[in-house]
């Protein structure tokens, strides 16, 4: 009775959201699947709202036409793009809760996530991560780091002021262990009374984003508990989706927290004199603005700070920058299933670095550090230009 | 024309994959649906969505599917980005949707001065790139970041611009390529730079409704980027602004290319949203143009004095670009921000006044939804491109509302309108006739005109398969 309640008032919300919704369209004119697809309106966000509406009120969620809407809901990166253009220019529809609202439904009646995303969601359930890797391996990133140096972090359990929340990515995977290993360094070198969680588990922002809302009501509030029993006051996220999941989508006890992404955190720190970077970077870097820290979160200042005050570098922006920064295409579910694309965002990314002369793309997120990486072997442009990540920038100027 | 039975369905899909490839063709119910919305806040029927959605990638393939629409007697619409606030985009018998997207080529010919683009491309970008070459693009659709140039060509709309400064798009188009609704291809107009004097088929098309031919090419002179200056005047009430407007003509002021209006619950409400102090009044705001700077400033102080004697609170030059970007964009982000704060779509008519009459039509626009059983139940806001004597009476019609009444509410605005436009022997200036508008444009002008347009339909178009609903009229 419950779960046919829940998913009549979704339906609702849905189809209220998309009421709002009067087809005017600039929302194409910003939204990155568009512009990466063959140019079909369902691959737009007005056209992905009008499908969930259209399904549910013609009864689509039943017959052949659930895959193909299953297909159209999870195709969106959720940039947020759309959401920021009809609040500026239309009619402020929620288009992203709309689209997310669909995910849910779908996974409610079982016609969705994707089925590449299926063991996903098994592992994110049975290994607190989404990349299938034992959970006893969560640290190994920090313990070949304490092989090379004395470091001063707590493990948590209980006391230290700062909580690093390392995220999934960082711990497990290769490349972007070299980042979580560069923010450590940072908090060494400012100092910070910093802790990292015995048994990190994943955000839950991927659950949320594929519409697995019961699995993330799981981990938000097993995630919740760890940081009240870590005793700590503020909490540094090295990704912009666990930094967005925590500020915006955890119960409202997380509000007792203070949240920051790294960015923001050493931005602060350099502006207090707390770190200096020396050597010099004699590079020119452009940003690519994550979008879940920039046009999610409105972070836009604090990683551009951080690079224009490492001496050498000559910062440079991108055709599209800040709130109209092209996604990677990565978030939203995307890292896992595969979206037929004529051109491949993170391909156009990589040129519109290279068209600005840039020869560091500087990034502040895992999955657009892991996408623009692949680009640039893909484009080959391996060895004209490297992507590397603000935290690194940073480290290897101290 | 009787639904298609599913072999017929299929047979026909295997055409037209033939024709532009498989993968420019769909069959999604979804795209399907979307591809028959328009801006008009009730739903579509299952029973008019189109067969098939599909993306020709050249002139050719636009022929060939014609042709073949023709021997099966399917209809075929035209969709750019289906932002028509005429009415004259929301098919209501199911056919195929060729959508416009891909026919995005543009090259401009600086040595022979003009441009010629495909009806794909999109006015911003079109614009955007002249602007770089140091070209003006004459058409200021409030749209502009979504709509295609075929759409612009076939309404001959200019959006915002000032009519009597630098004249329609259409003055400015020296010719076309046009696939007949038999699939026939021809060029009309010319390659110079002096527009046929006689007979030019290019008339035909432009301004065409969408009802005797699909265009598949644009040739538009180029035009020098001009010098602007920049104009607000606040004053007591509406009916000395429609003066002030009145008096700029008669006093044979320099038409200015955008002269906009903002009521003054708008221009409170706009201006607040962008830091400014609220004018205490309703105001114009004008851009003039020059081939100098100075030219462009001597035309702005003679609007002003004209706008002056009409007893206005403030009228003066701005000079600070940034204060004018405020002012400009506080009219954008009323609509969006009046939507927001009621969850409500916001929908205007169009009304035309003539130079004589504008205070009374000012007046009219005022008490627009008075009497009128829906809309009086809403408040009115009023806007518009005063300057081309366009008033733009809005209402923001409740999500709430059944599509019954949503769609009441839109028939009592056209119909009002439809008054309006009669009571002042005016017509619409900026969103086409036809489609919503048809009984206003057989009531205008007669019988024997209608007849007219369907003959010539009858004979280009005998087996009505294109756009076919835009002159018979939609609900």
């Amino acid at each position: 009775m419950r779960e046919d309640q829940f998913v009549d008032e979704l339906k609702e919300m849905i189809v209220d959201i998309a009421r709002r919704c009067r087809n005017c369209n600039y929302c194409y004119s910003v939204c990155p699947l568009f512009e990466s697809t063959r140019g079909f309106q369902v691959q737009g966000p007005s056209g992905i709202l009008q499908a969930i509406r259209y399904g549910i009120r013609w009864g689509e969620l039943e017959g052949e036409e659930k895959e193909i809407l299953r297909d159209i809901l999870y195709a969106c990166t959720t940039c947020y793009s759309c959401v920021l253009k009809c609040k500026s220019s239309g009619p402020g529809v929620p288009l992203l809760d709309g689209i997310e609202g669909g995910r849910k439904l779908l996974v409610e009646l079982m016609i969705g996530p994707m089925p590449e995303q299926i063991k996903v969601l098994e592992s994110l359930e049975q290994n607190g991560n989404p990349y299938d890797e034992p959970p006893s391996k969560r640290l190994d990133w920090l313990r070949d780091l304490e092989n090379e140096r004395s470091l001063s972090y707590k493990l948590l359990g209980k006391g230290a002021e700062v909580l690093l929340y390392v995220g999934c990515t960082p711990s497990y995977n290769e490349g972007i262990k070299d980042v979580a290993r560069a923010v450590v360094k940072l908090l060494e070198e400012v100092g910070a009374d910093y802790g990292i969680l015995k048994e990190e588990k994943c955000c839950g922002s991927p659950a949320r984003r594929m519409g697995e809302e019961g699995l993330f009501e799981d981990l938000s509030t097993e995630n919740l508990e760890a940081f009240k029993q870590s005793g700590v006051r503020k909490i540094i996220t090295i990704s912009p989706h666990c930094y967005n999941t925590f500020v915006n989508e955890y119960p409202e006890a997380i509000k007792g927290f203070e949240i920051q992404h790294y960015t923001e955190f050493f931005a602060d720190a350099i502006e207090r004199g707390s770190l200096v970077p020396k050597l010099r970077i004699e590079k020119k870097v452009t940003y690519h603005d994550p979008c879940y820290l920039g046009k999610r979160n409105g972070v836009y200042d604090a990683p551009r700070k951080i690079l224009m005050s490492i001496p050498g570098v000559q910062l440079v922006e991108m055709k599209r920058n800040r709130d109209n920064s092209l996604c990677c295409g990565g978030g939203g579910g995307r890292m896992w299933i595969e979206v037929e694309e004529v051109k491949r965002l993170s391909e156009s990314r990589v040129e519109e670095a290279m068209a600005v002369g840039a020869e560091v793309i500087a990034t502040a997120c895992p999955w657009c550090h892991i996408q623009l990486e692949d680009a640039v072997k893909t484009t080959g442009n391996e060895g004209k230009i490297e992507v590397k990540e603000v935290a690194e920038l940073l480290a290897s100027s101290l | 024309m009787s639904r298609l039975s599913e072999a017929e369905l299929e047979k026909m899909i295997k055409v037209l994959e033939g024709i532009v490839s498989k993968e420019y063709v769909s069959t999604n119910l979804f795209e399907r649906i979307k591809n028959t919305l328009d801006v008009y806040p009730y739903e579509v029927q299952r029973e008019q969505i189109c067969y098939a959605v599909v993306m020709p990638g050249s002139t050719q393939e636009i022929s060939e599917i014609v042709k073949y629409a023709n021997s099966i007697k399917v209809p075929v619409f035209i969709r750019g980005s289906g932002t028509h606030l005429g009415g004259n985009y929301r098919p209501h018998v199911p056919g195929i949707v060729i959508n416009t997207h891909r026919l995005d080529k543009l090259e401009v010919f600086e040595d022979y001065g003009y441009f010629e683009c495909e009806p794909g491309c999109i006015v911003a970008k079109v614009a955007d790139r002249l602007a770089e070459l140091g070209y003006f693009l004459p058409m200021a659709p409030g749209s502009r970041q979504i709509a295609t140039m075929g759409g612009m060509i076939v309404n001959n709309t200019s959006g915002h611009i000032v009519d009597p400064s630098i004249g329609k798009p259409g003055d400015y188009l020296l010719g076309l390529e046009v696939v007949l609704p038999d699939g026939e291809i021809i060029e009309t107009g010319t390659k110079g730079l002096r527009r046929p004097a006689g007979t030019d088929l290019t008339k035909l098309f432009l301004g065409g409704d969408g009802l005797l031919g699909v265009i598949t090419k644009i040739r538009m002179r180029l035009v020098p980027q001009p010098e602007r200056a920049y104009g607000l005047a606040v004053f007591k009430d509406l009916i000395s602004l429609a003066r002030g407007v009145q008096r700029m003509y008669l006093e044979r002021r320099p038409a200015p290319l955008f002269m906009e209006f903002l009521d003054d619950r708008a221009a409170s409400f706009g201006f607040g949203l962008r830091g400014l102090e609220p004018p205490g009044g309703p105001v114009i705001m004008f851009v003039s143009i020059g081939s100098s700077e100075r030219e462009a400033v001597d035309k702005a102080e003679k609007i002003l004095e004209s706008l002056r004697a009409e007893g206005t609170i403030d009228a003066y030059m701005v000079h600070d670009l940034d204060v004018w970007e405020k002012i400009w964009t506080s009219r954008e982000v009323i609509g969006s921000n009046l939507m927001q704060q009621s969850g409500a779509q916001l929908s205007s008519a169009e009304v035309s006044s003539n130079l004589k009459d504008l205070v009374d039509c000012m007046q009219d626009c005022i008490n627009f939804n008075k009497g009128l059983p829906l809309l009086s139940k809403l408040d009115l806001y009023l806007f518009g491109h005063i300057g081309a004597l366009t008033l733009h009476p809005a209402v923001l019609i409740p999500r709430e509302w059944d599509d019954e009444q949503k769609r009441k509410a839109v028939d009592e605005k056209f119909k009002r309108e439809a008054e309006l436009n009669l009571k002042y022997g005016t017509c619409g200036g900026e969103w086409g006739q036809f489609g919503k508008r048809k009984d206003f444009f057989v009531k205008r002008y007669g019988e024997r005109s209608y007849e007219i347009v369907k003959g010539l339909k009858k004979m280009m178009d005998p087996n009505n398969i294109l756009n076919p609903g835009i002159l018979e009229g939609y609900r």
